[in-house]
Parts: structure tokens; sequence; C-alpha cells
């Protein structure tokens, strides 16, 4: 359970971001949770907006898409996602850790282990008409 | 409306592994090896850390930092048998990460040489964070029934020795030690697997020899 501490990261960077960009609101995150990561999505999303309550991105839209796992085979060379293993046993579909090719080679990660802010769409100033 | 790319910011987990990366270059230069021992709760992790101190003091000077919520319970039975022990406590993390072994390192770090980083029980959140170690090992024991390779894959993918611990108690719990076994060796190949029984002392030579001590 290390949601909280990663939406803290990422609460940081937005409202670091936003003030950057002089936002007058953050209307929308945009997530990216890797597979091989073990952050279950909703959790994430959940502490981020008990995280951003009372900042600029209060009302903030919060979207997640998810990275699909890449590795590569140090045997065959194969680079690529992995198999989806689907058991009974388990509730969800779980990436088999074995190379899809030669099924014997040691696997290196090179995607789908970060869960990273892609974007954040905000409004300044001068999106919100004038009053007068 | 205006988009803002963030993608060049640096996210938390990339933020770990760099200072991980840090800390093993800091380590090495040194001369510190150092083992990043993680594993199931009750598993057997420090009575294997009390076993390959006791067994090693003679050719190692050793550290350990031990990671805990609150307690020092592990530390203390580490000392015992001549290790420079430092407790983290994590608090209410569940794991230890590479900033927390960044400002605990200098505790133990004069005249050692051989350092093992006990991480809290846990066969998840570990895997997400590594300490910058230079080899990640990983504790289960027969107790904790027969799909524990298969529910936590990633933590033995990424383990470069994984210790079957409690051997002895293998036929009680109805548990085959052969198929645990079997299941490492098909999420990698390459892990090294040795088979305990940590208490007794039985299987610490292989141990010794898997990690290349």
């Amino acid at each position: 359970m290390h949601e909280m501490s990663v939406a803290q990261g990422i609460a940081q960077a937005v409202i670091k971001t936003a003030e950057r960009e002089k936002a007058v609101k953050v209307a929308k995150i945009n997530l990216e949770i890797g597979e091989l990561t073990f952050l279950n999505p909703e959790q994430v999303i959940f502490w981020l907006a008990e995280l951003l309550k009372d900042s600029v991105a209060e009302e903030a839209e919060i979207e997640h898409m998810e990275v699909r796992a890449k590795v590569r085979c140090e045997k065959c060379s194969y680079e690529g996602p992995l198999d989806v293993h689907e058991d009974p046993l388990f509730h969800r579909s779980l990436p088999v850790f074995t190379c899809p090719w030669c099924k014997k080679g040691s696997l290196t990660i090179l995607e789908g282990r970060d869960c990273i802010v892609s974007s954040i769409e905000i409004l300044t100033e001068s999106d919100i008409p004038s009053r007068k | 409306m205006h988009k803002i790319d963030m993608r060049d910011e640096e996210s938390l987990l990339a933020h770990n592994r760099e200072l991980a990366e840090e800390i093993n270059k800091k380590l090495k230069e040194r001369g510190i090896r150092s083992i990043d021992v993680m594993g199931a709760i009750g598993s057997g992790k420090t009575t294997i850390l009390e076993k390959l101190s006791e067994r090693l003091k003679g050719s190692y000077r050793i550290g350990a930092l031990a990671g805990d919520l609150t307690t020092t319970i592990d530390a203390d039975r580490i000392a015992r048998h001549g290790a420079k022990t430092f407790q983290i406590s994590t608090g209410k993390e569940c794991h230890l990460d590479a900033h927390f072994i960044s400002h605990a390192v200098d505790e133990v770090a004069d005249e050692i040489d051989l350092l093992f980083i006990e991480n809290v029980g846990n066969l998840i959140c570990p895997a997400d964070f590594p300490l910058g170690a230079d080899q990640r090992m990983v504790v289960i024991s027969v107790t904790e029934g027969p799909y524990m390779v298969k529910k936590h894959p990633y933590i033995f993918a990424e383990a470069d020795v994984a210790v079957i611990n409690k051997r002895d108690l293998a036929e009680a719990m109805e548990v085959s030690v052969e198929d645990l076994e079997a299941d490492i060796k098909e999420i990698s190949p390459d892990t090294r697997v040795v088979r305990m029984c940590a208490r007794a002392g039985e299987g610490i030579d292989e141990l010794i020899k898997a990690l290349g001590l």
C-alpha cells in the first residue's frame, strides 16, 4: 500500500507545474500507470483527489491510462509485451513473467514500471472572460 | 484551456531508482557489498541474517539495516551476532525506499565491508522500490502455503537469490518445496534457489555460496 506516497509525489508535481504556468484552475490530470507497478489506480486516484483538496487542482478530473509492460529477453532477444495469464484462481488477469517466445530467458523490464503525470489541462487568467 | 506536457517531470518511482543507483555507487566506492533481504512476514528473514552474521563474522565486517514499522526487535537480534546494526522505523510505510537508505547508510557504513538491508515483511511493495543493493534476495517459507510464488511473481523476477525456508515443516503443511522451486524457476530461470531450515542452520552454506560470499 504505497498509493498514498505515490499520490503525494503526483500532487506536488501537479501543483508546482500549475503555479509555474500561472493556472487559475487545473481542469484535468492525465496519469499513466504501468502494468508492472504495484499500484491500484483507484486508490491512487482516491488519494490524489484527497491531497488536492483546497488547491488549484481541487476540481480536476483525474483520468488514467494503463501502460502495458514491455520486456526484453536476455536469451532470445524478444522485445515486446508479456503474455497474460487468465487463471480463475485470480480475480484479474496477470501478466506472466516468462519470455513469450522461448519461455526460458531472464527478462529485463523496459516499460511498465512507472506512474507518471503525462499532462495537465489548465485554465489561466486569459481563459476567463472578463466580468466587466 | 492549455495542455501542459509533464512527461519530463520526474516520477516518484523513477526518482527512487536514481537514488538507488547513487547509493549503490557510494557503497561500491567504500568497498561495501550490499544485499537487500526481502520476504514475507514471519518467513525467517531475521533468523537467516542472524545465522549469516554468525557464520560470516570471521570473514567480513558486517553491518545491517533493519526496516520495521516501529520496534527494534530485528535490529537487536542481529546485533547479538556481532553485526553493526541500525533500525529504520518506517512508521506506517510498508516497504523501505532508497530515501530511507540514503539517510541510514551512514549510520553503519564506517568500518564494514558487507551490508544487509532487511526490508519490511511484504512481498508486494518492496518490488517497486529498489534500494541500491548489489543483490536482492527474497525469503518465503512453506508455512505461508503453496501459492506464495504464483501470487507475487514480480518480487521473484527481481530476486537474484530466493530462499524457501522451513523446509522441515513441508510435510506437516502439505506444501511441496519442489513445486515452489519450479514456480520460481518458471518466473525467473536465473534466480538461484536455496532450500533452508534456518533455525537449525541447514542450508546456510548453500546460501553463502548462492550469494557469492
